[in-house]
């Protein structure tokens, strides 16, 4: 723009001088520059005919008045009333000022108080937020999963198979490694038995597992559970499957976040193109 | 052009944020026209356009205690509508089959309903305006849909609403500068779109 300055004045400021929306300085240098230019005045008469027409376009007169009756202010609490499209433009209003704003600086607070905190919208969001925070949680434990199986597996190498496994979860439960004292001792068969019960669940749903793990105290689970993690084998397995139900959540929360605007703002419309 | 801040709009905003729906309601009357052209322009149907309306009046009622003065109510009212719109817009993308709707109304350009809309009966009685015909005028909404949605906007806010500068940046919470360019570049590539169409414009809209 600086060295168009000193030529001619540019597209923005030929159709802001047609708005009086120019500064001094600027108003000036265009004034001064136009009875010497006829690219730039036939520019500006072309601009200010557009201008025009949209000027001249009449103004529709609204189809109904708008007021608000009880009747409207009822059914727009439902759930699929316009509430929830208004907490939905509420709610993903920062999407558009993201877009349309590139400095947040002229965020007026106001309008930024538009937004409700509750609304679908929010919830969905927070919902996917969680999803993701979840999914990265599980990638995580899944690579320590299987960094640790597989270093274990290459220390004892790979005779330490599935019987040995279960043979380990059967003793750690008699003895569970962080189990304290008064923890009810079990005979290594019962353990074997809720070792299989319990394992596909944990290993389906690792959102619950990892909780139980950290949230419940349960001496008994957990001495199962640190006990099939000594295993390299399993923690390979386990380790594998949190990694891919982990990629798979991230995945979806992907693909559910809403698209973005195309990025419309490109450089086309210059002084070159309109001469 | 509709901006009266007035120590009336003051106290009507007092009433209505104190729960006043008949205070709001004359809110809803001085400001329907401005939601509903803004709306009208922007989506190019009828129906959507009273249905954003009506919405933007029902979200604004419900969030007015979070509207403290600062910006015009209009600014405000105006930036609850482009997010309904934008709302609109990204739901239909999400629902490719109502976009298909929705696109077939957009294009059929003879839908009584807009024409409806554009013909508006107090044009003839003001003689400052040229009388457009419904063939340009469709043909200027036309050009306007060709533009993108942030252009479209600051077009539709400053050439048919009439705001000025300051306030189009606050609608639309951006700062003058990409005011004034966005304004630019609309009015110059609907100038490229118009120009294809010659024939169609008065004879003191033709290029020389």
């Amino acid at each position: 723009m600086a060295q168009d300055y000193q030529e001619h004045p540019t597209l923005e400021q030929l159709s802001a001088y047609l708005d009086g929306a120019l500064s001094a300085e600027e108003e000036a240098f265009c004034a001064a520059h136009l009875p010497h230019c006829a690219s730039c005045r036939s520019e500006l008469a072309s601009l200010r005919l557009t201008r025009d027409l949209l000027r001249a376009l009449p103004r529709a007169t609204p189809p109904r008045a708008f007021t608000l009756t009880p009747e409207l202010l009822r059914t727009s609490s439902r759930p699929e009333g316009p509430e929830s499209v208004a907490a939905d433009a509420g709610a993903s209003a920062e999407e558009p000022v993201a877009l349309l704003a590139p400095s947040p600086s002229a965020l007026s607070p106001q309008t930024h108080q538009v937004r409700p905190t509750g609304g679908a919208g929010a919830r969905r969001q927070h919902l996917r937020r969680f999803v993701q925070v979840l999914s990265a949680l599980a990638a995580v434990i899944a690579l320590v999963l299987l960094l640790s199986g597989a270093l274990t597996w290459l220390r004892e190498g790979p005779s330490s198979t599935m019987s040995t496994a279960v043979q380990r979860a059967a003793e750690a439960s008699v003895t569970p490694p962080f189990a304290q004292q008064e923890g009810p001792v079990r005979t290594p068969a019962a353990a074997t038995e809720e070792s299989r019960g319990v394992r596909p669940g944990l290993t389906a749903t690792p959102a619950s597992a990892s909780s139980t793990a950290e949230k419940q105290p349960d001496r008994h689970l957990s001495a199962l559970l640190g006990a099939a993690l000594s295993a390299p084998v399993e923690r390979l397995l386990l380790g594998g499957l949190l990694l891919i139900v982990a990629l798979v959540g991230l995945l979806m929360t992907r693909k559910a976040r809403s698209p973005s605007w195309p990025g419309h703002d490109q450089d086309e419309a210059n002084r070159q193109a309109a001469h | 052009m509709h901006a009266r801040p007035d120590t009336d709009e003051a106290a009507l905003l007092a009433r209505s944020q104190s729960g006043d729906v008949n205070a709001f309601n004359e809110l809803v009357l001085r400001y329907q026209s401005s939601v509903y052209n803004v709306a009208l322009r922007m989506l190019g149907d009828a129906d959507l356009a009273a249905d954003i309306t009506q919405d933007t009046f029902l979200s604004a009622f419900r969030h007015l205690a979070t509207f403290r003065g600062g910006t015009a109510f209009r600014s405000w009212l105006l930036r609850i509508t482009t997010n309904l719109v934008y709302d609109h817009w990204r739901r239909q993308r999400r629902h490719p089959d109502e976009s298909l709707e929705a696109a077939r109304d957009e294009d059929d350009l003879q839908s009584p309903a807009t024409l409806a809309q554009l013909a508006s009966p107090t044009l003839e009685a003001n003689p400052e305006l040229y009388l457009l015909h419904q063939e340009l005028q469709e043909l200027i909404q036309r050009g306007l849909a060709e533009l993108p949605p942030e252009q479209r906007l600051a077009v539709i806010l400053c050439d048919i609403e009439g705001l000025p500068y300051e306030e189009i940046a606050a609608v639309t919470h951006t700062t003058l500068g990409t005011v004034r360019s966005r304004i630019a570049r609309g009015r110059a590539r609907l100038r490229t779109y118009l120009a294809r169409y010659q024939e169609l414009l008065p004879r003191q809209f033709r290029s020389p």
